[in-house]
C-alpha cells in the first residue's frame, strides 16, 4: 500500500517540478501558488505513506522506523528536501527556487520507485541497526543532506544570476531572479543549517559506532566520505569570508559539496564496500 | 564567521611566517587538500593483509603503495602532517583574530560619533528631528527603552559634549565567541584522539561457551597479550535468525569475576556492550568450534548398529577389536549438502585407515555408497559456539565526546546567534537650539537582512512620536 502511494507521490513531485519551471517561464503568481499547492499535496501524501509504512512494519512483526534500506532512505531524503524547501519558500517567499529544488526530490523518488536494484519491500533489521541511535543518526544526516540539496539548487541559481549581473544583462528570464546578494545569503543560510546537522549526524554516527563496535572512528569509506563532505563545506564557510574566494568560487564549492554528499549517500554504497552495507540494498 | 571587514584588513603581523600560518587561504587550501587526499583511502582498501593485496595488485605496485603510505594513509606521516598544519593554522588564525573580538568585550563602542555613523550600512542608519522639542529629551528614554525590551542590554551616557545624549543597546555579544568555541572543540577532539592512540587498547577475545578468559590479544601486526586483571566467563551464547535466514540477534551471557567473585552479569548483544574497569566488551562475532556428534556405525555382515557420541577432533577407541574412529571436522554446508562431518576410520586388523564424509540430510548416503564392510550414519550434532568479543579500552573517548558537544554548541552559537547593536544619539541642532535631532544606527554581525526589517519597524515607531 505504502509503495503505491509513494509511486503516486513521484508523479506529484514531477508535476510540481513542471509547474515550478512553468512559473520560472511565465512568472504568474497563480502558477506559483499552484506549484506550491501541488508540492504540499505530494508532501502530505508522502508523510501519510511514511507513517503507513512504519505501521505496516509493525503489522509484519518486524517494526522499525522506515529508514533502514536504500528505498526507505531515498523516500526520506526527498521528504526532507520538500519539507525544508516548503519552509524556505514560506519564509522567504522565493517560489522561483522550486524549479531548482523539486527536481532533487523527484529524482530521488523516481530512483527509489523505478530502479530494479532498489528493493522496496520492508525488511527486518540486521543486529547492528537495532538501536535507538538509528533514528537520531539518520534524521540528522538526512536533514543535513536536504539542506545541502537546497543550497546546491540555490548555488546554481546564484551563478546564473551573478554572471547575468556581471555582464550587466537586462530583461529576459534572469532579470526576474532574486538578486545575487539575496541568493548568496541563501546559499550561506542553507549551509549554515546543513553544516551543524551534518556535524551532529557524524557525531551520532560516531557515538553509535562506539557503542556497537567499540570504536568511534574507523576510517570506513562512509565515515571518510562524510568527513570529506564536512571538509568541503568547512572550506566553503571559510571561503565566504576570504577575499578572492567569495561569490562564484564559494558557490562552486557548495555545488562540489553536494556532489560529495551524493557520493557519501549513494556512491559509497554502490561503488565502495564497508560497514554501511545495509544502505545499498 | 567573524566580521567580514575585520578579516579583510591586511594584518600587519610581524613575520611572514606568522602571516602565512594565520591566513584563511591556507585554511581553505588545507581543507580542500584534506578532502582530496582522503579519497585515496576510500578507493584503496586500508590495512589489509599482504596476501590479500597481492590478489589485486602486482608485487611492485604493492611495494610502491606501501612505501608512500597509501595502505594505511590516515596514519601516514603526510596525512598527520596536514592535520598538524591545520591545527597550527587554526590556532594561529584564532590567535590573530581573537584580540579584535575581545575588543567588543573590553572596549565596546559606547558613543555614536560621526565616524561610526558614516561607516555604517546605509540601511541601518536612520534620522529624524523634532522641530520644537516640547520638553527634556531625557523623557524620550522610557519610550525608547520600551521599544527594546527583552534581552537588550541598555546603557546611556548623558551630557556628552555638553548637550548630547547617547544610548547604546546590545544583544548576543558573547555569540562572537562561538567560532572560537568551534575551533577549540576541534583541538579537544584531536586531543581525545591522541590520548586514545597513546593509551588505548583494542583487541579481541573468543570465549567458548562455559569458559573463562583473563586476557585478550590486541589487533595489529604484533599481537600482544593483555591481562585484564579480572576474568570474563561466557555462560551461554545464542543466535537467532529471521525466517529469511538473516541473523536477527546474537547474544552472549557474560559474567565478570573479580577476585574470584562474580561482580557483574549481562546478556550482551550487538549495540549493548558491557563495561568493567575501563574495558568494554562488544558482541562482534561468533563461531562454532566443533560439537558433539551422534554417529551410528553399522556393520554390514552382522547388522550390528553401534551408536556413538563423538567430540569433534577427539579420537575414540571402540570396544572389542573394532579399531578407532574420529570426527575430523564439521561443516555447516559442505558441497551444498547441508551439515556434514568428515570421519576418520581406522578399523585395525591390517586395514588401511580411510576418511569419508557423511551428511545429516542424507542418512542413506553411507549405506549406498560405502564399499567397505561397514558404514556410518550421521544422526545429530550439538554444536559448540564461542562468542567473539571486541575488547576496548579508550581513555580518550570522553574527551572526544566533550569536544563533539562543544562543537555542536559552538556551531549553533556561531550560525544562529548574532551580535546586534544599536546606537542612538539625541542632540540639539547647533544652529537651532530648539531643534532636536535623533540618529539611530544599527549593526548586526550576522543575519543582517532580518535585522534590517526589525530596524525598520523601530524607525517607523519612532517616526510617529511627537
Amino acid at each position: 500500500m505504502n509503495t503505491y502511494i509513494f509511486s503516486i507521490v513521484t508523479f506529484i513531485y514531477l508535476a510540481a517540478m513542471v509547474v515550478y519551471v512553468g512559473y520560472l517561464a511565465f512568472r504568474k503568481p497563480l502558477v506559483a501558488r499552484l506549484a506550491t499547492v501541488i508540492t504540499l499535496a505530494g508532501f502530505l501524501a508522502q508523510t501519510v505513506a511514511i507513517g503507513l509504512r512504519w505501521y505496516e512494519s509493525y503489522e509484519l512483526g518486524i517494526g522499525h522506523a522506515p529508514m533502514s534500506n536504500l528505498y526507505e532512505s531515498l523516500v526520506f531524503f526527498s521528504w526532507t528536501i520538500i519539507m525544508l524547501y516548503l519552509y524556505i519558500e514560506y519564509k522567504y517567499k522565493l517560489s522561483i527556487l522550486g524549479a531548482f529544488v523539486t527536481p532533487f526530490a523527484f529524482l530521488s523518488m523516481a530512483y527509489a520507485s523505478i530502479s530494479p536494484s532498489v528493493n522496496e519491500t520492508i525488511q527486518p533489521l540486521v543486529p547492528a541497526l537495532q538501536s535507538n541511535w538509528l533514528i537520531s543518526h539518520v534524521v540528522t544526516c538526512f536533514l543535513g543532506y536536504a539542506a545541502f540539496a537546497v543550497s546546491c539548487g540555490v548555488s546554481f541559481t546564484y551563478i546564473l544570476k551573478k554572471r547575468y549581473e556581471d555582464r550587466q544583462g537586462a530583461g529576459g528570464l534572469l532579470a526576474t531572479f532574486p538578486t545575487s546578494q539575496i541568493l548568496d545569503e541563501l546559499v550561506y543560510k542553507t549551509i549554515a543549517i546543513g553544516f551543524p546537522l551534518l556535524t551532529i549526524g557524524i557525531v551520532t554516527g560516531a557515538a553509535w559506532a562506539n557503542y556497537a563496535w567499540g570504536t568511534y572512528w574507523s576510517w570506513d569509506p562512509k565515515e571518510t566520505w562524510s568527513l570529506i563532505t564536512w571538509f568541503i563545506y568547512a572550506a566553503f564557510l571559510h571561503a565566504r569570508i576570504t577575499r578572492g574566494w567569495r561569490g562564484v568560487k564559494a558557490a562552486t564549492l557548495s555545488i562540489i559539496g553536494f556532489v560529495a554528499v551524493l557520493f557519501t549517500y549513494l556512491g559509497v554504497n554502490l561503488l565502495l564496500s564497508g560497514l554501511h552495507s545495509y544502505g545499498g540494498g | 564567521m567573524t566580521d567580514k571587514k575585520e578579516i579583510n584588513k591586511k594584518g600587519s603581523l610581524g613575520s611572514g611566517v606568522a602571516a602565512f600560518f594565520s591566513s584563511l587561504k591556507l585554511t581553505i587550501f588545507l581543507l580542500i587538500t584534506l578532502a582530496l587526499v582522503s579519497i585515496i583511502g576510500t578507493v584503496i582498501p586500508q590495512n589489509m593483509l599482504r596476501d590479500d593485496y597481492l590478489k589485486v595488485y602486482k608485487e611492485s605496485t604493492y611495494a610502491t603503495l606501501k612505501a608512500v603510505g597509501f595502505l594505511d594513509m590516515y596514519h601516514s606521516w603526510w596525512f598527520v602532517l596536514i592535520l598538524a598544519l591545520l591545527t597550527i593554522n587554526l590556532i594561529a588564525c584564532s590567535w590573530k583574530h581573537f584580540p579584535r573580538t575581545w575588543r567588543f568585550f573590553s572596549h565596546p563602542t559606547r558613543l555614536l560619533d560621526k565616524t561610526l555613523e558614516k561607516a555604517s550600512v546605509p540601511a541601518l542608519v536612520w534620522r529624524r528631528s523634532w522641530k520644537v522639542m516640547p520638553d527634556d529629551p531625557a523623557n524620550l528614554l522610557p519610550r525608547l527603552e520600551g521599544l527594546w525590551s527583552g534581552n537588550w542590554q541598555w546603557s546611556k551616557k548623558e551630557g556628552v559634549n555638553g548637550s548630547e545624549f547617547h544610548y547604546v543597546a546590545e544583544k548576543g555579544r558573547w555569540s562572537r565567541l562561538g567560532v572560537y568555541f568551534v575551533h577549540l572543540s576541534i583541538l579537544v577532539i584531536f586531543a581525545g584522539g591522541i590520548i586514545g592512540s597513546l593509551f588505548g587498547i583494542k583487541g579481541f577475545a573468543n570465549i567458548p561457551e562455559g569458559e573463562k578468559v583473563t586476557s585478550f590479544y590486541t589487533y595489529g601486526d604484533q599481537r600482544t597479550l593483555v591481562e585484564l586483571g579480572f576474568s570474563v566467563e561466557c555462560r551461554d551464547f545464542a543466535v537467532e535468525f529471521y525466517e529469511s535466514g538473516g541473523p536477527k540477534e546474537y547474544s552472549s551471557d557474560l559474567i565478570i569475576y573479580d577476585n574470584g567473585k562474580p561482580v557483574k552479569e549481562k546478556i550482551i548483544e550487538v549495540n549493548h556492550p558491557i563495561s568493567y574497569k575501563g574495558f568494554t566488551f562488544y558482541q562482534s562475532s561468533y563461531g562454532s568450534y566443533g560439537g558433539i556428534v551422534d554417529l551410528e556405525l553399522n556393520f554390514r555382515d552382522t547388522g550390528l548398529v553401534l551408536p556413538l557420541k563423538l567430540e569433534v577432533g577427539r579420537p575414540l577407541r571402540l570396544p572389542e577389536n573394532w579399531g578407532w574412529i574420529e570426527v575430523l571436522k564439521f561443516e555447516e554446508n559442505y558441497m551444498r549438502m547441508g551439515p556434514s562431518v568428515m570421519v576418520l576410520r581406522d578399523p585395525g586388523k591390517g586395514v588401511k585407515p580411510y576418511q569419508f564424509w557423511v551428511f545429516l540430510r542424507f542418512p542413506k548416503f553411507g549405506e549406498e555408497n560405502g564399499k567397505t564392510s561397514e558404514f556410518c550414519t550421521f544422526k545429530n550434532i550439538e554444536q559448540l559456539f564461542y562468542t567473539g568479543l571486541q575488547v576496548n579500552k579508550d581513555p580518550g573517548v570522553w574527551v572526544v565526546w566533550i569536544g563533539c558537544i562543544m562543537m555542536i554548541l559552538g556551531l549553533y552559537i556561531a550560525f544562529f546567534m548574532s551580535h546586534r547593536r544599536l546606537w542612538l544619539r539625541l542632540a540639539y541642532d547647533a544652529d537651532n537650539p530648539k531643534r532636536l535631532q535623533l540618529v539611530l544606527v544599527g549593526n548586526a554581525n550576522k543575519n543582517q537582512p532580518s535585522f534590517e526589517l526589525e530596524f525598520k519597524e523601530w524607525a517607523e515607531k519612532i517616526k510617529t512620536w511627537d
